[in-house]
């Protein structure tokens, strides 16, 4: 056998588990300045609120944070349904219904973010 | 001897019903549980920024649907997930560095990921709602 071929496995576990842990280090990271954004600022009315969302120092790091969520998500969504659901004929269904919805929530929440003035 | 030319039926999926977990394990599929939870209440999350954001109305709205007993209920336990799910993250991060690797440290540390989120929810909804 040719030393190059990996004797086990295709390895995507191992970039996968890497960038769920970057991803969680991201949301830690962006949670932190968010919250600490948040606590100095205090917005406590609508108009404060759509300044405090509209401000680049909070929804560059929001839209971060949003973007690591959801792929964090998917990686979390793919191998829990990957372990519980036992359907083989279903795994198509189950992972393109769960990357829709990750999608949609993407999308959605970018969309809230930039609608703010 | 085993007879090696019939494979073995190895379990594939894992049976929920039969598995008796020790405190680190409750941990863990107390991780997976908050997780999955998270992803399902993404969108209301999303949902009720949106409101709050778009007219001086929704921002009321959304104000006075918060001061119902249920939706102070239901956000305490999105807190609870997500509180929970941090402090148990925090845990595996520190496990993947070799930190708190030997089982004592391992179970007093699950037992504090635990205590940890619960009190993070309790004292986040104090702080929003009372």
């Amino acid at each position: 056998m040719s030393a190059r071929r990996r004797a086990i496995g295709a390895h995507y576990g191992v970039s996968e588990w890497a960038l769920q842990l970057l991803t969680a280090v991201v949301m830690i990271v962006c949670a932190i300045w968010l919250a600490g954004a948040w606590l100095l600022v205090q917005p406590d009315s609508h108009a404060r609120l759509a300044e405090f969302i509209g401000s680049e120092l909070v929804r560059l790091p929001l839209m971060l944070l949003i973007l690591a969520l959801v792929w964090h998500a998917w990686i979390g969504a793919k191998s829990v349904m990957m372990d519980y659901l036992p359907w083989d004929w279903f795994r198509l269904v189950k992972l393109t219904g769960a990357a829709c919805y990750l999608i949609v929530c993407l999308i959605w929440a970018v969309a809230v973010l930039w609608g703010v003035a | 001897m085993a007879d090696r030319s019939v494979p073995a039926r190895r379990p594939k999926y894992l049976n929920l019903l039969r598995i008796r977990l020790p405190l680190p394990g409750i941990v863990s599929i107390m991780h997976r549980i908050s997780g999955v939870f998270l992803i399902v209440v993404l969108p209301f999350a999303i949902y009720v920024l949106d409101v709050a954001l778009t007219s001086e109305e929704g921002y009321a709205a959304v104000a006075a649907a918060f001061a119902h007993p249920l939706a102070q209920l239901a956000t305490f336990t999105c807190l609870w997930a997500l509180y929970h799910h941090l402090c148990a993250g925090i845990r595996f991060l520190l496990i993947e560095m070799h930190v708190g690797v030997e089982l004592a440290a391992a179970r007093a540390s699950a037992a504090a990921a635990v205590a940890a989120g619960f009190l993070l929810a309790v004292a986040h909804s104090g702080a929003l709602f009372l």
